[in-house]
Parts: C-alpha cells; sequence; structure tokens
C-alpha cells in the first residue's frame, strides 16, 4: 500500500511541475507585457513603464525568471497581482477556499442525488418511468453550464426571490450577523451556484453509475443473493451497490476537470468569488502572475483530486488492498 | 419409497426467448423427489439440467418463460402460484442451491461470515450478532477450519475447496428440506471433490434433507445418489435406481453416457 | 437516431444558407431606439437585442460560426491527436513517455482553464484562433486512443508482413493501421463535438471567444446576461439552438457507438 501511495504521489508531483512549465511558458510567450494596457494612459510615459517592467523582473530573460518564478514558488510566494494591487498568495487565500465550498457542496449533493438515481434506474429497469428519466438526464447534460447557471438566475431567483443570485454574502448585513447567522447567510448564497453544479455533476454520475449497476446485476453473486431469499431491492442495493462503488469513485475522480471547468462558468454568473471568476478577470486585466497562480490552483486540485479517488478507490476494493 | 412426495415436477418447460429465436431449453419435464431421497439428475452440457434447476428456484434470466401447462407442486403447494414475496420465503430457507462456481457465486466485496449470517437475517434472525455466530457455527461444520478467523475473510483470501464449502454453509443454514446442488464439485479438484462429496454425504445423513444433484459426472451419481434421472436435448429419457442404471440401462443414450465414462480395468 | 441526424442536417442547412434565409444584416444596428430589445413578434421572430440587432438573423448567421469553429476545431484536434498518438505508439521508448506526460499534464489541467490561459497569452482571437486554440487542447484524448491502437496492432501479422515487404512506416500506418482506427476516430470526434460547441458558446459568452460584432450562439447570450428574465428571448433562442445541435450530436455519436463497439472489441 505505501509503495502504491508513493508512486502515485511522485507521479502526481511530476504532473504539477509538467502543468507549471507548461502555464509558463504558454503565458510568458505572449506578446505585450502585463502592462501594455497602461500605454494608453497619457501619464505613463515608456520610462516608467520600463521602470516597472524592471521592478517586476519581467525584462529578465525567460529561463532566470522562471528559475526566480520556481524559486518563489518554494517559499509560498506567488508573485504579485497588478490589477488588484495584492500579493497572488493573498488573493489565492480568500478565493480558493470558496471555490472550495462551491465545488465540494456540488460534488457531495451532486454524487448523492446521481447515486440515488442511478440505483433507483438500475432496480426499476425497462419501466416508463426509468427511461424517462434517463432521456431528462440526457437532456440535462446537453445543456452548457453556463445556459444551466443563466436559467437557475432567470427563474427561482429573479422571479420569485427565493434565494441571493450574486455573491458569496449580503453585503450590507453579513458583518453585523452571528457566527450561525454569517453561516446561514453563506448558505443561502450557495445554494444556487453550487446547485446548478450539482444539477450537471448529479446527471453525469447517474448516467455513469446506471450502466455500471446494470453490469453488475447479471452477475452470479446476484443469483446467489436471490437463491438466499433476497428480494429485489436486497440484490440489488447491498450486493450490486457495493461493487458498484468502487467504479463510481473512479468516475468522480474523472469528473473533477469537467466539474472545475461548470465552476468557472458558474463563478462568473453568480458572482461567486472563486478562483474561476478570479481567473476570468485575470485574462481580461492581463495579470500574468494571478494567471498563473489560477491555472497551477486548478491542475493542483484536479490532480490530487484523482490520486485521492484512486486511492480511496484502491481502499474500497478488498480484492486491491492486500496486493497492494 | 415410503417416504412422502416432496417436490412434483409435471410437463415443465423452460424458453429461452432472445433476438435470435425461441430456444426450448426444457421440453415437457416429469419427476419427483421424496423427502429425505438423494436423487441425480444426469447429462451432458447443454441438456437444460440447469435451467431446470433455475426453474425450480424461479431465479431464471430475464430472458425466460415457464411454460403455461407447467406444473411444480413442492411440499403440497403450488410454486408457480406464489407471488414473489412468498417465493423469497421459500428460498433459502424451505429449497436452496449450491452454486457451481464458488468463485463467482460470492458477492466478492463482502466477507464470507457475513454472507452466511445474511441468510439467517433473511429468515427471522433479528440479532447480528447471532446471525454471525450461527455463520460461524455452520461455516465450521462445514468442515473450515477455524472458522471464526475465516469468517472475517473476503472470498478471495480462501482457497476453491474452502469457497464451496461457505456456498454449502449458506445453502444449509436453514436446515432446508430440499437442497439442489449444481454441479457442485467441477470446479474443484479431485481430491477436494472427494472431501466435498463426503461433507454432501454426511450432511444429508444428519440433516435428513432431500439433495437434487445436478451433474454430469457418473462418479458423483455412484458415489451419493439413490435414483438417477438421464436428461437429453430437454428431457428425461430415463428415470430409475442407480443400481438399475449402472447395470441394467433402459435407455440406449444412457447406455452411451455410462461407455463414455473412462474406466481404470481394461475391458469393454 | 433518425431523427436526430434530420436535426443535425437542418442545422449545418440553415447555417450554409445563412445569407439567403435570414431576414435582416445580423450586424445591421439601426439607430432607432425603439428597436432596442424587442420581444418576439411578426417582424422580429426572435425579437432584438440591446443593440437593436435581429435575434433571428444572429442566430442563423451564428450557426454558421459555431458549427464551423466546432467542426474544423473537432477535426484539427483528431488530426493532431492521431499523429502524435501513432508516433508516440510507433516510437516508443522516450519518445512515447514524453508524448504520454505531456497527455497527462494536459488531461490534468480543466480544458477551460488551459483555454483561458491560452486566451491570456494571446489576446483577442479571431474566429481562425479560436478554431486553433481549441483544436490545441483538443487532440490528448484522441493520442492516448491512437497510440494504444497502434501499440496493439504494431505487433499483428499483417502489420508486419507488410514491413517485411520493405514498406516504410508511414504507409503501413496509413494503408493499415489507420482504416481500423476510423470507427474509433468518428464516434469520438462525434462525441467531441458535443464538447466543443457549448466549450466556443461559453469562452464567446465570457468575452474570451468569438469577439462581437461576428455573431456566435455564445455571444449572443452574453447581452443579456445581465438580467435573463427581462430579455429573455435573446438567451432562449441560441440557447435552444445550442441545446438542440449539442443533443442531436450525442445522440448520433451515442448510436455510432454502440455500433462499433461491439463489433470492434473483439481482440484477444
Amino acid at each position: 500500500m505505501r509503495r502504491f501511495l508513493l508512486a502515485r504521489g511522485a507521479q502526481a508531483l511530476a504532473v504539477i511541475a509538467l502543468v507549471a512549465t507548461l502555464a509558463f511558458t504558454l503565458v510568458h510567450l505572449a506578446p505585450g507585457d502585463p502592462f501594455a494596457a497602461s500605454l494608453d494612459d497619457p501619464t505613463n510615459t515608456a520610462a516608467l513603464h520600463a521602470q516597472q517592467m524592471h521592478r517586476w523582473g519581467y525584462d529578465q530573460p525567460l529561463p532566470v525568471q522562471y528559475l526566480k518564478w520556481l524559486g518563489n514558488l518554494a517559499r509560498g510566494e506567488f508573485g504579485w497581482s497588478h490589477s488588484r494591487n495584492r500579493r497572488v498568495a493573498d488573493v489565492l487565500l480568500e478565493t480558493v477556499p470558496r471555490t472550495f465550498l462551491l465545488m465540494g457542496a456540488a460534488l457531495v449533493a451532486g454524487v448523492l442525488a446521481g447515486l440515488a438515481l442511478g440505483t433507483w434506474q438500475a432496480a426499476r429497469r425497462g419501466t416508463p418511468a426509468e427511461r424517462a428519466s434517463g432521456t431528462l438526464a440526457t437532456a440535462v447534460l446537453s445543456v452548457p453550464e453556463f445556459l444551466v447557471a443563466l436559467a437557475a438566475l432567470a427563474l427561482p431567483a429573479a422571479r420569485w426571490h427565493l434565494f441571493p443570485v450574486s455573491g458569496i454574502a449580503d453585503p450590507a448585513m453579513h458583518d453585523s450577523m452571528s457566527a450561525i447567522g454569517r453561516a446561514w447567510d453563506v448558505t443561502r448564497h450557495l445554494v444556487l451556484p453550487a446547485g446548478t453544479l450539482a444539477l450537471l455533476t448529479a446527471a453525469g454520475v447517474s448516467r455513469y453509475h446506471r450502466s455500471a449497476m446494470l453490469a453488475m446485476l447479471p452477475e452470479e453473486f446476484v443469483r446467489t443473493a436471490r437463491a438466499k431469499g433476497a428480494g429485489e431491492y436486497t440484490a440489488v442495493v447491498r450486493h450490486a451497490l457495493r461493487n458498484a462503488l468502487g467504479p463510481l469513485i473512479t468516475i468522480v475522480g474523472l469528473l473533477l476537470p469537467t466539474l472545475f471547468g461548470g465552476a468557472v462558468f458558474v463563478e462568473t454568473i453568480f458572482s461567486w468569488p472563486g478562483v474561476g471568476r478570479m481567473m476570468v478577470e485575470a485574462v481580461g486585466g492581463n495579470d500574468y502572475p494571478l494567471v498563473l497562480a489560477g491555472v497551477l490552483v486548478g491542475s493542483v486540485l484536479v490532480v490530487l483530486g484523482s490520486a485521492l479517488a484512486d486511492v480511496l478507490s484502491a481502499l474500497a476494493d478488498p480484492r486491491l488492498r492486500i496486493e497492494a | 419409497m415410503t417416504a412422502p412426495v416432496l417436490l412434483d415436477v409435471r410437463d415443465l418447460v423452460v424458453t429461452y426467448v432472445s433476438d435470435a429465436g425461441a430456444v426450448r431449453a426444457v421440453d415437457g419435464v416429469s419427476f419427483a423427489v421424496h423427502a429425505g431421497e438423494t436423487v441425480a439428475l444426469v447429462g451432458e452440457s447443454g441438456c437444460g439440467k440447469t435451467s431446470v434447476a433455475f426453474a425450480l428456484m424461479r431465479v431464471m434470466a430475464p430472458g425466460a418463460r415457464i411454460g403455461a401447462g407447467s406444473r411444480i407442486t413442492f411440499d403440497g403447494a403450488d410454486l408457480l402460484a406464489l407471488d414473489e414475496r412468498a417465493m423469497c420465503d421459500l428460498r433459502g430457507r424451505k429449497i436452496s442451491m449450491i452454486f457451481q462456481e464458488p468463485a463467482s457465486a460470492l458477492n466478492p466485496v463482502m466477507k464470507v461470515g457475513a454472507q452466511v449470517a445474511e441468510v439467517a437475517l433473511l429468515h427471522g434472525e433479528r440479532s447480528k450478532r447471532a446471525a454471525w455466530d450461527r455463520a460461524v457455527a455452520m461455516l465450521d461444520r462445514t468442515g473450515i477450519a477455524d472458522a471464526a478467523r475465516r469468517a472475517h475473510q473476503y472470498p478471495h483470501e480462501l482457497s476453491g475447496g474452502m469457497r464451496q464449502r461457505v456456498l454449502i454453509a449458506m445453502a444449509l443454514m436453514m436446515r432446508p428440506a430440499l437442497v439442489i446442488a449444481d454441479e457442485p464439485t467441477s470446479a474443484l479438484d479431485v481430491t477436494v471433490q472427494a472431501q466435498i462429496l463426503d461433507l454432501l454425504r454426511d450432511l444429508q445423513r444428519e440433516t435428513g434433507m432431500a439433495v437434487l444433484f445436478i451433474t454430469h459426472d457418473f462418479g458423483v451419481v455412484a458415489e451419493l445418489c439413490s435414483r438417477a434421472m438421464v436428461m437429453r436435448a430437454g428431457r428425461i429419457v430415463e428415470d430409475a435406481p442407480v443400481d438399475r442404471i449402472f447395470h441394467a440401462p433402459a435407455d440406449p443414450y444412457t447406455a452411451e453416457l455410462l461407455r463414455a465414462v473412462p474406466r481404470l480395468t481394461a475391458d469393454r | 437516431m433518425k431523427f436526430a441526424a434530420a436535426v443535425l442536417v437542418l442545422f449545418v442547412v440553415v447555417a450554409v444558407a445563412a445569407p439567403a434565409i435570414a431576414p435582416h444584416d445580423p450586424r445591421a444596428t439601426p439607430q432607432s431606439e425603439t428597436q432596442k430589445n424587442l420581444p418576439p413578434s411578426g417582424a422580429h421572430p426572435f425579437g432584438t437585442d440591446q443593440y437593436s440587432r435581429d435575434v433571428l438573423s444572429r442566430v442563423i448567421y451564428g450557426a454558421r460560426v459555431s458549427l464551423g469553429v466546432a467542426v474544423v476545431a473537432v477535426m484539427l484536434a483528431l488530426t493532431l491527436g492521431a499523429a502524435i498518438g501513432a508516433v508516440a505508439g510507433y516510437a516508443g521508448g522516450w519518445t512515447d513517455i514524453i508524448c504520454m506526460r505531456v497527455v497527462d499534464a494536459m488531461l490534468s489541467v480543466p480544458r477551460v482553464l488551459l483555454l483561458l490561459v491560452l486566451v491570456a497569452s494571446t489576446g483577442p482571437l479571431t474566429v481562425g484562433g479560436i478554431i486553433v486554440l481549441l483544436g490545441c487542447t483538443g487532440w490528448p484524448g484522441t493520442s492516448r486512443l491512437v497510440r494504444g491502437e497502434v501499440r496493439l496492432l504494431k505487433e499483428r501479422d499483417y502489420v508486419l508482413a507488410s514491413r517485411a515487404t520493405g514498406t516504410p512506416e508511414w504507409r503501413v500506418f496509413v494503408l493499415h493501421v489507420l482504416p481500423g482506427l476510423v470507427p474509433q476516430l468518428l464516434v469520438t470526434g462525434t462525441l467531441a463535438l458535443a464538447t466543443v460547441i457549448p466549450l466556443e458558446a461559453g469562452l464567446s459568452f465570457l468575452g474570451l471567444g468569438v469577439q462581437p460584432p461576428t455573431a456566435s450562439w455564445g455571444n449572443i447570450i452574453s447581452d443579456a446576461a445581465g438580467r435573463p428574465g427581462d430579455t429573455w428571448w435573446v438567451v432562449l433562442f441560441p440557447g435552444l439552438a445550442i441545446v438542440c445541435t449539442v443533443l442531436a450530436v450525442n445522440t448520433i455519436g451515442e448510436r455510432l457507438r454502440e455500433r462499433i463497439d461491439p463489433r470492434g472489441r473483439s481482440r484477444t
């Protein structure tokens, strides 16, 4: 087991290193520079521009910049965000937990819902209700995330004023609330964005899970269960489901990149101040350090997530536990 | 036979329906099993004997249909008329089955003790603790050494012979009146086969249950059974006490099957 | 399946025939204030947007852009992926290892992020630029597939025979290996379309894709993003167009996959 963990960990690190290098190269190959936008400003002379470039080290040769950047990363120093006038590390400290919260909530809700739906679909296979639900799931998956988000924005929120549609907290009241009040405030704001992501996750998970369950049902041990006197419910849920959970964990790991992509749109539309929205703004503002940091965060999230999924999957299957 | 009839099968027809058409795997089979009897259902692969077994338990594959004129009476009750709940009650308690492939018949992610205990829990046992203890006792009875420890293991940690003993334990937990054994030794080594057969013989003597042995192996028939039914292409061609079958088979097909059994002696 | 294909064909026809069927110039912005944000009516079946442009015409012309970009980008990705995968599969050794690590790295970054980084590098793009962007981020999946197939087929007899006659490697690939890959590539490509269409729409929606006034289904929607409830028609119709095409492409892709998989997977 330990060897497996080490190998997986090393692999994850290698991938992250590669991603970092690729991202750095891409960003710095760009024409122009972080201060190009401010050239329109009449008070910004060429000398001032050169001074700023020098101050932030953008006039150094690329490999030097790369090494300096790596060194800084190792010390936890992510650079300076020009568009926000703050340390990138501080921006990350603020935004990353929020995206975690969003994705976490969406993942939990979506996976549970998808699991329940997929299991129900397998148990009720062939019935009109099951077929209809399958078509519905496919239809939901065909709608791009930003459209679902817009729909969520338009309908329940604007028309019926059920949940807040933007931000993470009530701008006026939040600070004056008690701790519980604040938690509740954030939760209320979380519902729509997380709900949108959860809906899409559930649709995706249910499709995979249904197939996994259906693949389990003809298995002999399910027949054994029935021969023991187990009813349909017990045979399906107790026996088939347990075996389908392993693949499910792997599927969730594979869904992480897509989930993050969806988060980018959802955060933008609902003004949820997380990493996704930060990235979009950073791209608009030519803020290289921020963009790089965002990419790193995104891929670390995904790499760690799938490594975790691999490990959990190995733990879940007793057949793998002994060998590893 | 003075023992009462336990299982009475009349004109059983099993049809498999698929895209390629309908196939009659069982074509009008009739037989009876008396309480405490050990009967063999013999035949080559594909003759339909396993389909008979699955039909009796009503655990057939989705494409299978039992013909309308078929009658199965068990312990006085019309088996085919029972609803699913009543059937679930019977399965594992009054009629049980030992499967052929112990490796795939056991749930790979569940401890074997739990799988055996499940039988008790499905049939009235309320306490998980008590069910577990009964399961361990049963595993011990089927010859698994160190049963208490083994019960905590998973199927892949046990040898083929041990897995088969687990299946036997599951089948016998509730002391059923009828046990259907579907080629219980085919997947095992010869030495292990002998052990399992001995075990089955002992258990049968101890509990007085009726056993329907499904097999293609005449050696097993000779060892354990008092009566044999020979099946061919969905039909029973001969149904007689074992002695008679071996020495004076009435049907030419039976004679052929017997001739096909390899012998150590040089005659014939 | 037939229905899905018909829907797709309809969209393609609309896209191709855009200049002929669009009632208005999609970029025309009549100065009249009264034309802004009109709900659907006889004159403007899909309403107008905040720049007084006819939404129906924009959706029709948008079909050209959104579908065109997606199709060409997918073809680019397939070609790149097949080429790189083939090279990696054939060469083996370090080339293979490096290629696959790059593939792993690219697959670990959420594609949206990758696109954002690239857009950050290049600034606002032309339609051609977007196609290249999408194509260059979509090849890893295909390359893995192709590499796997190449490694399997590399040792097949007919390939070895071809090589033994002195045929250069690339010809062997094109004549013998590639034809076997085509069904799989077709399925991958179709399903990739279902991913790329929303991706382009999403990028354009964020203002980082197709730039106005050129219409793409994504950037039409972004006009109304502020108040989707008020000017719902600006969101609904392009949105419906996206959903319909994606659904149609998905259905076709799934059916294709069912058709080729059972046949194609019969390898030892």
